[in-house]
């Protein structure tokens, strides 16, 4: 049951008039029904998945609410830890590690005769067991104290708008908003509206629109030019962004009307003019998820300049592997943690950058915008190509070929192009004002003019192809 | 919060009359075709909507698509019906614009070859089949080529180009077959087989409302709601909703019968598919002519009509080309922007079909 489907459409009639009428208690039960509801459209079978990870986590909680002994804490973190990335790595890596381990024994002349297995990856499973380890590291550390409701612990596990791609609560954020009443203001239901308005235009007038160009050149068995792959990882670019970004503005949207308020995901990324801030743009929950139990435990920057190098690359690697049970998402992994070396190699520990004020820093941030762009789009081939033979035959065309008069990619329809435009017209806005509600000091006619030119751009998407969100198969 | 969402309702309603009276669409669209963004925020108007503005009271004032591809032997009549010399063959070619360019071009690598093309825009090859049966006793063709292209297929669960094209709809109608427990094609012919049929069911509303009810029975991709004209067409949000139902819904029927994996073998149109390549085969051999099959696979289809076709090819012993060969369709560089084959394509296309040619013609 995707956001942008007509299931849903129906789903959100009924659940959100029946949360407005019921009572705080039966509100948290409805929207649990409602959520194991929605995960168990995509497939049944993923409930019991779910339900597991939800019982180990509560319990595991409880019992570190009781124990105090240090080593009997880290008994109960590390069974949370082993389960849970457990079930990510047999529902997720089992059949590429044993596919993977099989050809290359097969390269030295032994044949493992390993078989893979027919395993359904459950929608939501990346994002789902991060969200509840998050909980039991968080009460390990003593940031916050074990909820007693299994039914409060599985809504916030389960909570339909961020089940499926996030964006990856903290459990200390998420918890307690559930654990109390929540206020439905006039002001928070127009908010949320609008971030799901805007959702929807960037997931079905721009990515959806986009995605036939990407998916046909991607997908070309033939010869392909440096421009038509420049032009159509730029179009990668934007579906990748539209789509997933657009998810998240809809899950906030969702849970803001609701009186929830969920985290930024992505804050303007390609404003970015270096890979640190990119990080700090691009996909937030993650980034910081990976950040604060990850990199930070593997020892952050404290040990020296080479471990902290070793540390980034360990942390992006895995960061790239957590994307999918693929070789290319480990390489763009690798990739993003050599940019981040070598950044900080000639940066230093300074990544931090000053908002352009005159014509001048302008002209230089924005050749630095542009330039970094680059960089980031080379790291999309990667993300996006289909194998290491693409990826080669892919990076050598970008030296050859620039013939304006034989471009092969697809020209996305008219929609996403007029689209594309007003995102990157409201961008433009918003990063200059550094306000994420910057339309809100706009006279009302104009804010009118706004959301009706937004809703009929959206209206002339509607006949783009649907594609499924890319990150629900992550 | 109502403030701003009366100005929203306020600009969009003024936005729709803007559209509407920027990109006004003629009464007639006649032979030159309106700008794009006029035909773009028409896409979602009512099929009946469009064919009111396709169809003018002669055929001078009507839009030259209008008039393609009707099953009217009697409009056939100036095309070649025997080689222009003693050495020269002629091909009786049946399908649409695809197989056409395939044709032109093997009569450019070989002048030798003669064409009689008979068609419909993106004709399924129920059309082609029906113009095939309808022509068999009007030529002496030594070689009769059926194409197939792999995006028509689905206009076998359809009786008109009007419905499963909706966007852009082909006025021109053809049989829906089905599959008799024997094995057999069994025809169910529309009401309406020519250009002025289609004049006079409008003019009348007791014939249109018989050919509707025709296509509610028959025609899979039939819905009322993009077909039949009324109030609705006016606004364009209302127009730009239709459209993205009508991909939709469209899109929901294709699911029934090709997946991104290929034909399903569950579809209804796949039986009715292997029978008509059999039946056609049949009947030009017990004409003394060679039956040729072209299957074109375009873009999105890889070689699944190749993969859905091939045993009835083998068991048949048809004489087939595969585009898939030597185009394959997943190689954007053997497609220009409006989705036919390139010259070059064309050109080892062509190449394949004189071999194919050379090897069956005794």
């Amino acid at each position: 049951m995707s956001f942008s489907s007509l299931q849903f459409g129906v789903f959100i009639l009924i659940v959100y008039p029946l949360y407005l009428l019921l009572p705080f208690r039966w509100q948290n039960r409805m929207l649990l029904v409602a959520s194991y509801i929605f995960d168990g459209a995509w497939d049944w079978r993923f409930l019991g998945l779910l339900w597991f990870t939800t019982l180990l986590d509560y319990l595991v909680g409880l019992l570190l609410g009781r124990i105090e002994e240090p080593g009997q804490r880290r008994l109960c973190i590390m069974a949370s830890v082993v389960a849970n990335l457990g079930v990510l790595g047999f529902f997720k890596y089992f059949n590429f590690f044993a596919g993977s381990l099989d050809a290359l024994s097969a390269k030295f002349g032994i044949h493992l005769g390993w078989t893979t297995l027919n395993i359904i990856l459950p929608v939501g499973v990346s994002f789902y067991t991060f969200q509840s380890m998050s909980y039991t590291i968080d009460v390990y550390f003593k940031h916050m104290k074990p909820t007693k409701s299994l039914q409060n612990f599985a809504l916030y596990v389960v909570f339909f708008p961020q089940l499926v791609a996030g964006p990856i609560e903290r459990a200390v954020d998420l918890v307690p908003r559930v654990e109390r009443p929540r206020t439905v203001t006039l002001d928070g239901f127009a908010r949320g509206v609008y971030l799901i308005l805007f959702g929807l235009f960037k997931k079905i007038a721009i990515s959806d629109g986009v995605a036939a160009s990407v998916n046909a050149f991607y997908g070309t068995s033939g010869a392909v030019s440096g421009l038509d792959v420049v032009l159509a990882t730029y179009l990668f670019a934007v579906q990748i962004y539209c789509d997933f970004s657009g998810y998240s503005d809809i899950a906030r949207g969702l849970a803001k009307i609701m009186g929830f308020e969920l985290m930024t995901n992505f804050n303007l990324p390609y404003f970015a003019v270096n890979p640190s801030e990119f990080w700090r743009r691009w996909h937030i929950s993650l980034s910081t998820w990976l950040r604060d139990y990850l990199y930070i435990v593997l020892g952050g920057n404290r040990f020296g300049e080479l471990k902290t190098y070793r540390n980034l690359m360990t942390t992006m690697v895995l960061g790239g592997l957590w994307h999918g049970a693929a070789w290319n998402f480990v390489l763009w992994g690798a990739y993003q943690g050599a940019i981040l070396c070598v950044h900080r190699l000639i940066m230093g520990a300074k990544s931090a950058v000053r908002k352009p004020r005159s014509i001048w820093t302008v002209a230089i941030y924005s050749i630095q915008l542009i330039l970094f762009f680059q960089v980031v789009c080379y790291g999309w081939l990667l993300f996006r190509a289909r194998s290491f033979d693409q990826i080669e035959l892919y990076t050598r065309a970008l030296f050859q070929g620039y013939d304006l008069t034989s471009i092969t990619v697809p020209r996305p329809p008219f929609s996403a192009l007029v689209g594309l435009a007003i995102l990157v017209v409201l961008e433009v806005f918003q990063y200059a004002s550094g306000d994420a509600q910057f339309y809100r000091q706009w006279p009302r006619p104009v804010r009118g003019a706004l959301y009706a030119c937004v809703t009929f751009i959206l209206l002339m998407g509607l006949s783009n192809a649907p594609t499924q969100f890319i990150y629900f198969q992550f | 919060m109502a403030r701003t969402g009366c100005w929203t309702l306020l600009f969009l309603a003024a936005l729709d009359i803007a559209v509407n009276v920027a990109f006004r669409y003629p009464e007639r669209t006649g032979s030159v075709p309106p700008g794009f963004l006029t035909r773009y925020f028409e896409y979602g108007r009512s099929i009946e909507g469009k064919l009111s503005r396709m169809v003018g009271p002669d055929d001078a004032s009507s839009d030259p698509v209008a008039l393609a591809g009707w099953l009217d032997p009697e409009s056939w009549k100036d095309l070649p019906s025997a080689p222009s010399t003693a050495t020269n063959v002629l091909i009786a070619n049946y399908g649409m614009s695809f197989s056409f360019d395939v044709g032109r071009t093997l009569q450019k690598i070989n002048p030798r070859y003669e064409m009689r093309c008979i068609g419909g825009p993106t004709a399924p090859v129920s059309h082609s089949y029906a113009a095939f049966t309808l022509d068999r006793t009007r030529h002496q063709a030594k070689i009769v080529l059926i194409g197939i292209l792999a995006s028509s297929v689905r206009g076998l669960v359809t009786m008109t180009g009007q419905t499963w094209a909706f966007e852009s709809p082909y006025p021109y109608t053809y049989p829906r077959y089905r599959v008799t427990a024997d094995g057999k094609l069994d025809a169910m012919w529309p009401m309406i087989t020519s250009m002025n049929g289609l004049r006079e069911a409008l003019a009348q509303p007791e014939k249109w409302a018989a050919f509707v009810q025709q296509l509610r029975e028959n025609d899979d991709y039939y819905n009322p709601f993009l077909f039949r004209h009324n109030v609705l067409d006016a606004p364009v949000t209302v127009r730009l909703l239709r459209r993205g139902w009508g991909q939709h819904q469209n899109s929901a029927v294709l699911d029934t019968i090709h997946t991104d994996k290929g034909f399903r073998p569950d579809s209804p149109a796949l039986p009715v598919l292997k029978a008509i390549v059999r039946q056609f085969a049949e009947t030009a051999r017990t004409d003394g002519r060679l039956p040729i099959v072209l299957l074109l696979n375009d873009q999105g289809y890889s070689d699944h009509l190749y993969k859905a076709l091939e045993p009835t090819l083998r068991d048949g012993q048809i004489p087939y080309v595969s585009t898939h060969e030597v185009a394959p369709a997943a190689d954007l560089a053997n497609f220009v922007a409006d989705g036919h084959f390139t010259d070059a394509a064309y050109q080892r296309i062509a190449q394949l079909l004189e071999k194919v040619i050379q090897e069956n013609l005794k």
